[in-house]
């Protein structure tokens, strides 16, 4: 056990950041990113016994986070928690994306438009630098079918800001194209 | 440039931090489409919106050190709850054990109801379609997103599409223009009129060399009667074949 306890954290040592600023991303929230990454770690230090191929942990991790991801926002707190208020997007509307928090609640807002699963992809992908080749290995799929799901949320994420970019209308600054004429 | 093309594009320069403005033509069809060139611009919006959002939030992180040993302690209570659970389990069993005559209503009420609620059993069913497509352009089937866009006209949002193999043809027929075909897989199809549908559309746009095949997909599930009982009452069977 205490040979399985030191060989857990030396391999999760090269995952230890970014393990804990993608929970931090997935949920939008430090606090509750921190609370995700605490319960996915109690769950995969006890599990870890059970895993006999050490070469795949990475992977072998990410499923264990990204599961518990999806267990938590099925927790009826969760779903309260979600609802963005009519007083935020007023907020929103007007506030300049570049500032970092505006970012994340418009983002925020275009992930809303998408599911969990999706939700995880497109994180990974965008902002946690996983190639279409890795997120094939995580998810256990061809990197064909990771390309149209990846096509698929960002169409439905595109979508949701020009719906809401229009609800306010406004035109967010870097969203101009230069038109003939 | 069609509109699916010019999407291709965009999308692929974004990928590769290509500026746009050095494609003549995708500019002249940007400037022309109002529907490409919203489409650029929410494309340069959640660019943004990600690469601003997604800076790492590096305040208050616990070193690994600190971590292990919270973690361990956290993992050691679990353990130990499950063990307490364990001998609450063992509790009852022994005591209608000791009084066996009163017990043996219940026992056998408690198992009749225990085997329709919680005793799993195999049963076969229907979950889905795919569908084998040989004979399809490459130029099309390496267009993911002209074929995510088709499937999306007809509402097959949750229809994945997978490239087998490619194969050129002129090597197998000898015939003079040499053409690449490639085989095309398709899952996530819930019924199988969802499934002609896409054979329908591939077919108007080429039926040449097409050739495919709709397939079910059998499922074995394991189930209780009750589980069954809710499928069959709450959910129409997807194949009635
Ligand atoms: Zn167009």
């Amino acid at each position: 056990m205490v040979d399985h306890g030191d060989l857990f954290w030396k391999l999760l040592e090269p995952e230890y950041i970014r393990g804990m600023m993608f929970c931090r991303k997935l949920t939008g929230s430090r606090d509750e990113g921190d609370d995700l990454y605490q319960d996915t770690l109690v769950l995969a230090f006890t599990k870890f016994p059970e895993l006999k191929d050490r070469g795949a942990f990475r992977a072998w991790f990410y499923r264990i986070l990204i599961n518990k991801f999806k267990s938590t926002i099925r927790r009826p707190w969760w779903k309260r928690r979600l609802p963005m208020t009519s007083t935020i997007e007023a907020q929103m509307i007007g506030a300049n994306p570049v500032d970092r928090h505006t970012a994340k609640r418009w983002l925020e807002r275009a992930f809303r438009a998408v599911s969990e699963e999706e939700k995880t992809l497109v994180t990974l992908f965008e902002m946690e630098g996983w190639n279409v080749r890795e997120l094939a290995g995580l998810y256990e799929t061809s990197e064909a079918v990771i390309k149209t799901r990846l096509f698929r949320a960002r169409r439905k994420m595109k979508q949701a800001l020009i719906k809401f970019s229009n609800k306010a209308g406004l035109k967010k600054p870097g969203m101009t194209v230069k038109k003939k004429g | 440039m069609q509109c699916h093309e010019a999407r291709n594009k965009l999308a692929e320069y974004n990928r590769k931090g290509i500026d746009i403005s050095s494609d003549r033509e995708l500019m002249e069809h940007i400037r022309q489409c109002p529907d490409c060139a919203r489409d650029l611009v929410a494309d340069n919006a959640l660019q943004k919106l990600f690469t601003t959002a997604g800076t790492d939030d590096t305040e208050g992180v616990m070193p690994m050190a600190e971590k292990r040993v919270q973690v361990e302690a956290e993992a050691a209570r679990a353990s130990g709850r499950a063990g307490w659970r364990r001998f609450f389990r063992w509790v009852p069993a022994n005591i209608l054990m000791k009084r066996p005559a009163m017990s043996f209503g219940t026992v056998v009420a408690v198992m009749v109801l225990a085997i329709l609620t919680f005793v799993p059993f195999d049963y076969h069913h229907t979950t889905g379609y795919t569908i084998t497509m040989e004979g399809v352009n490459e130029k099309l089937a390496g267009d993911i997103e002209r074929i995510c866009d088709m499937l999306h006209t007809m509402g097959l949002e949750d229809a994945e599409v997978d490239i087998l193999s490619c194969d050129t043809t002129c090597y197998l027929t000898g015939a003079k223009e040499c053409d690449t075909l490639c085989k095309l897989l398709f899952v996530e199809l819930k019924t199988r009129e969802e499934a002609q549908r896409v054979v329908s559309a591939f077919t108007r746009i080429d039926s040449k060399d097409l050739t495919t095949n709709i397939e079910p997909v059998r499922t074995r599930t394991s189930g209780t009667l009750l589980d069954r009982a809710n499928k069959t009452i709450l959910q129409r069977p997807l194949d009635s074949n």
